[in-house]
């Protein structure tokens, strides 16, 4: 933490006592899987964007829920038993959780979607995902020069997996000369899912000249499954930016060559800052808040720091 | 005694099939084979049936049971595959899809399972496994899930510690802080139990080390909890470590499930190939029954229908045989028999049937056979009987009529046709046969004999112009009209004139002859007795000259009873086989003589070799006659013609074959009205006295005598031409003549003879002609005499005795007792009687030696020796 994020938060401490909070405020974040560097950065920027705009007394409870819809409805119930006054929320389905949110409602506790939608949310910050499949895609049309076959590994049907699938295939279907083979082999957005579903795919096809995944960890299992089964006719793109990935694009022997990244810190940021304001009593002009991405090859990959 | 009991059941059935009719033979055959094609047709609905009902059983059970028995194989090989998916499921996103994936894949084998009747029987386990792998891998989905939570609840704390990390890792003071936030972030990766123990309590001493120091409260307290707290890092790790473990044990679990499950479908699938083999084998066996039963049945189908085909082979072979049978009676031939009469079936009905119809008709061929002869016959009666025959019916129209009774009565046959009018006939009739004249002479009405035709028999006669007489015999008919027959008797009458002329010939015969043979008698005595005067008068005395003027004139009288004779055919003929050419070639210079030099001969003789039996005397006097007849009717010259040739035809009493001797001359010619009587005696066309009329009579006699024929033919002005037709002998050679002995007449030595001689001038004439002859003579008139010399004396040397004596026993008997009695005392007989009538008569022997009377006194000298000679040579 540098002297800068010190001194923001202490801006963010004299702001606060304006506001007239009797006791510090505290923030809820449930996120999918703490296990992912992306949910982590999410945790961490809207812990850090609190501190900035609140004070360093903003407590920030950070909780996971793999995903499991019951885990995340008693994380939010541990949030409203806590008192927090705010709730990023990470769904673990868009409309699972309408009972946990209609409760935090009921305690007077503000809830923010973060990364993918949720049903009932006061607010929702994600990234564009269509405009991330678009542009991933988009890598893919022109680095076959319009032509090609192309399989997309699918994801669990959450909002913004269907979003990047859907913006992907409606720039694969500006081109005739694409042949989309294969859309519905779910790799559940994790590495072993990307390796598995590419071992199946590679399996199936003998001639692949692209691959979209949903996120990162997808690309580098199919990567890895390609490595494995020596095929290397074909280039991955994907969507996310993590870490790994923009380790992995300037390597000379990548199949994975762009990954429209997202901006997680962004995101929390905006969740937080929609969060106070809604505390503070704001009417916020729109539910839904796009934070848009951008396409990393090798080419820039310098000019993006990590998340 | 099997064999014959055997036998004898095969001869009583095959007398049973023969017994059959032929319909129920064929039935019985026909419903045979309709059973037999029945019970194929049955065996092979059943065998298909049975087939098709295990092909569908085997759809039904056997298809699915593989199909399943497969799946399940496959389905339990998988479960074991997911469970480590589920087991590593790296989010519990990933569990929930992995685990209930495998839920889901548990929930379609036990749905299988179930679904599979004879599963529990075949394996008993799978049940249990199933369910047992259920709970497994719910445990292991639970346990992962829990795994997964307590991977987040550590990454929960790893997150707070590195949020600690970060805050205080620039600042020295709280290091301690940061170290212990490490350590624990350590404690969250490490393996053993062990070591984390070890962890565990340095940490608690650390933190407690870290309370008494002047470190931040809130670090030092979240420290606290995440190492010690409720859900510390240690106790999460912990069971971390153990739910790994007990994950593995669970892993294994539901490997050892599945071989297990694998081992029991296969067991499963195995029973269900035992069961499909059973089953096929159980269709194989039921199809090769059936194919067996089909073939069975076919093979008696088959002998069946050869023996129905043998059976009708039989059948038409005599259908055949009746057939050809009727064909033949058809074409004519009804002598044959008929086969099968014996069968008792139909066709033994037939073949009877056939038999009464061939009887029938061979008699309606009989009948109708007879019945067309006799119509022919009648056919020809009536188209060829010489009378006219027409029937009217009652209305008097013209039915019926035959060829000659247009003929008889000159109709133009053109314009008669059926139903003309009794009328209309008798107008096509000439105008003079329109009246109807009865029998004897007297004129019939036409009307009252048209009417009196219809009710009685009526005869009459109708008169033509030329000459015609034609009788009408009229009969009435049964059932009215009237047939008639029209007989011409104008031949008949002429038949009746030659009847006449012949019988006329034959009182003229008898009458001549037996006045000749008196005159005969007469003749004889007055030439013997004028010979005996001749001998004793003066020789050249004026007696002697009138003596032998009476004895010429005696003997033309005695030519002329010769030939009277001749023509009443009793003159004695000496028959001899002769040529007749060599006859006419040695006579020719005395027919030369006879006719004159005026007349040209011309002979044609080709009647050699063929002999003729004739006197050859009485031929050439025959000749001679009509040679000179000849001449006669041509005084201005002309030609005479013998021909001689054999006739095959000659329709003579004593055979066909005969010699033809043809007298032609180109003479003046007879009339026709004298034709007819130029055999008559005494006819003559001469001038009184300058012929006899005895020349053809006489040959007319001697030809018939000699069993031939004469015929005449003239015609005025060309010449008459006479056929003499004689039957031909076969067997003879012609006899030489033998010359007479010309020598001195032999004479008796006076020897005693017995002269038996009614008529007295004749007995005289004997003596004197016996007594001149230098024997001794005996006279007596009658056999009684004869007989009373003959026992009185003994020195006879010859019996001479007439045969006709005018009393009941005559010469013969005489003879025949002389042989008897007086053995070797010859008998001569005489006779003026010819031989035929002697042999006739009174039974005289064939080739008895007679002298015909009246006899010269050379011939008696010659037979008198001759009979004398004859005994010596006997006695000799």
């Amino acid at each position: 933490m540098s002297a800068r994020a010190v001194l923001i938060c202490l801006c963010s401490l004299l702001v606060l006592p304006r506001l007239g909070w009797a006791e510090p405020l505290s923030i809820g974040v449930s996120v999918s899987d703490l296990g992912n560097p992306y949910f982590q950065r999410i945790a961490r920027a809207a812990e850090q964007e609190a501190r900035r705009q609140i004070g360093d007394e903003v407590r920030v409870q950070v909780m996971s829920s793999a995903y499991d819809l019951e885990r995340q409805a008693a994380q939010i119930d541990r949030f409203i038993a806590a008192g927090v006054d705010l709730i990023l929320l990470s769904a673990a389905s868009y409309d699972g959780l309408n009972d946990a949110i209609a409760r935090a409602h009921e305690a007077g506790i503000y809830v923010i979607a973060v990364d993918v939608q949720a049903a009932g949310a006061d607010a929702t910050v994600t990234t564009d995902n269509a405009a991330a499949g678009r542009l991933a895609c988009d890598y893919l049309v022109r680095q076959l020069n319009g032509s090609g076959r192309v399989v997309i590994i699918n994801g669990p049907p959450v909002s913004s997996v269907l979003e990047r699938v859907e913006g992907c295939r409606n720039r694969l279907a500006q081109e005739t000369g694409i042949e989309l083979m294969s859309m519905d082999q779910n790799g559940g957005g994790s590495f072993e899912g990307g390796f598995e579903k590419m071992t199946h795919l590679l399996t199936a096809f003998p001639q692949i000249d692209a691959v979209f995944t949903i996120n990162d960890p997808t690309a580098l299992g199919a990567e890895q499954a390609a490595n494995e089964a020596q095929r290397h006719e074909f280039i991955i793109a994907s969507v996310d930016g993590a870490p790994r990935a923009l380790q992995r694009l300037p390597d000379a022997d990548t199949l994975l060559r762009a990954t429209a990244a997202q901006f997680p810190s962004e995101i929390a940021k905006r969740a937080i800052e929609l969060g106070v304001r809604l505390i503070r009593g704001d009417t916020l002009e729109r539910e839904l808040w796009l934070i848009p991405p951008e396409l990393i090859t090798a080419d820039n990959v310098d000019q993006f720091g990590q998340w | 005694m099997n064999d014959a009991s055997s036998s004898a059941r095969q001869k009583a059935a095959s007398r049973l099939w023969r017994g059959l009719r032929v319909r129920t033979r064929l039935l019985i055959a026909f419903s045979v084979l309709l059973g037999a094609t029945l019970a194929i047709a049955l065996v092979g609905w059943a065998g298909l049936s049975n087939t098709g009902t295990a092909l569908s059983q085997f759809e039904e059970q056997a298809l699915p049971d593989i199909s399943r028995s497969l799946e399940l194989a496959e389905r339990t090989a998988n479960l074991a595959a997911v469970a480590p998916y589920v087991a590593n499921a790296s989010s519990p996103f990933l569990l929930q899809g992995e685990s209930q994936n495998l839920r889901d894949r548990i929930a379609k084998v036990l749905a299988l399972a179930g679904a599979i009747p004879q599963l529990d029987a075949a394996a008993p386990r799978l049940q249990t496994l199933l369910l047992q792998l259920e709970r497994t891998v719910n445990d292991l989905v639970e346990l992962t899930r829990q795994r997964l939570f307590l991977r987040e609840d550590l990454r929960q704390s790893e997150y707070q510690l590195g949020t600690l990390a970060s805050r205080y890792g620039e600042d020295p003071q709280h290091a301690p802080v940061v170290q212990l936030a490490e350590r624990l972030m350590l404690a969250a990766q490490v393996n053993n139990p062990a070591e984390l123990d070890l962890l565990q309590q340095r940490y608690g001493s650390a933190l407690a080390l870290l309370k008494t120091g002047a470190y931040d409260q809130v670090a030092v307290d979240q420290l606290e909890r995440i190492g010690s707290g409720e859900g510390n890092l240690f106790q999460l790790r912990m069971n971390q470590l153990e739910l790994e473990q007990r994950s593995a044990f669970l892993l294994a679990s539901t490997r050892a499930i599945s071989e297990q499950l694998s081992t029991e479908v296969g067991r499963f699938v195995d029973h269900v190939e035992s069961r499909i083999e059973q089953q096929s084998r159980r269709v194989g066996i039921a199809v090769a029954s059936g194919k067996s039963g089909i073939l069975i049945i076919t093979l008696l189908g088959i002998t069946v229908a050869l023996g129905g085909i043998w059976v009708v082979r039989l059948l038409a072979r005599d259908l055949g045989a009746v057939t050809g049978l009727m064909t033949r009676l058809a074409a004519g031939d009804t002598d044959q028999q008929t086969p099968a009469v014996e069968r008792i079936d139909e066709i033994g009905d037939l073949a009877r049937a056939f038999q009464v119809f061939r009887e029938n008709a061979v008699e309606i061929a009989r009948i109708s056979q007879s019945l067309r002869e006799q119509s022919r016959l009648l056919e020809t009666v009536f188209n060829n009987i010489n009378d006219g025959l027409s029937v009217f019916d009652g209305e008097g129209r013209l039915l019926a009529w035959n060829p000659r009774y247009a003929e008889i009565l000159s109709l133009p046959a053109d314009k008669l046709e059926p139903g003309a009018t009794l009328e209309q006939v008798q107008e096509l009739l000439a105008e003079e046969a329109r009246d109807s004249w009865a029998l004897d002479g007297v004129a019939l009405d036409r009307d009252e004999l048209n009417s009196l035709r219809r009710e009685r028999v009526q005869r009459f006669e109708r008169h033509f112009a030329d000459g015609r007489i034609v009788e009408f015999r009229s009969s009435p008919l049964p059932g009215g009209g009237f047939v008639t027959l029209y007989s011409d008797l104008t031949e008949r009458k002429a038949i009746e004139e030659q009847l006449r002329q012949s019988q006329k010939m034959e009182v003229l015969g008898q009458l001549t002859g037996g006045v000749a043979h008196d005159f005969n008698n007469l003749l004889a005595a007055i030439i013997g007795n004028l010979q005996l005067l001749e001998t004793r008068l003066e020789p050249d005395s004026k007696a002697v000259n009138n003596a032998r003027r009476a004895l010429a004139a005696a003997e033309r009288g005695g030519g002329l009873t010769q030939r009277l004779l001749a023509f009443a055919r009793k003159q004695r003929l000496q028959p001899e086989t002769i040529d007749v050419d060599r006859l006419i070639g040695e006579m020719l210079d005395l027919i030369e003589y006879s006719v004159g030099p005026a007349i040209e001969i011309d002979l044609t003789l080709n009647a050699t070799p063929w002999l003729v039996n004739v006197d050859p005397g009485q031929l050439e006097n025959a000749l001679l006659n009509l040679a000179i007849n000849s001449a006669a009717a041509m005084p201005e010259g002309g030609k005479l013609r013998f021909e001689t040739c054999h006739v095959d035809n000659a329709g003579l009493e004593s055979g066909d074959e005969a010699v033809l001797v043809r007298v032609q001359d180109t003479g003046a010619g007879i009339s026709e009205t004298h034709l007819a009587r130029v055999f008559e005696p005494f006819f003559t066309t001469k001038e009184v006295g300058e012929g006899s009329g005895l020349g053809l009579s006489m040959v007319y006699g001697f030809v018939k005598q000699s069993q031939g024929d004469i015929r005449i033919h003239s015609q005025l002005g060309e010449g008459t031409r006479i056929d003499i037709l004689l039957p031909r002998v076969t067997d003879l050679r012609p006899q030489e003549h033998d010359q007479d002995d010309q020598g001195a007449l032999p004479s008796g030595r006076g020897e005693w003879v017995l002269l038996v001689e009614d008529d007295q001038p004749v007995r005289d004439m004997a003596e004197d002609m016996l007594d001149s002859l230098g024997y001794r003579v005996e006279s007596v008139v009658s056999i009684e005499a004869a007989y009373t010399a003959l026992t009185e004396r003994t020195d006879f040397a010859l019996v001479f005795t007439d045969i006709n004596l005018g009393t009941a026993e005559n010469g013969l008997h005489l003879a025949r007792d002389v042989a008897e009695m007086l053995p070797g005392l010859p008998v001569l007989l005489t006779s003026g009687l010819p031989a035929d009538q002697l042999s006739s008569r009174y039974g005289l022997p064939v080739g008895q030696f007679v002298l015909a009377k009246p006899y010269h006194r050379e011939a008696l000298a010659r037979a008198v020796s001759d009979a004398l000679a004859n005994t010596e040579n006997k006695e000799s």
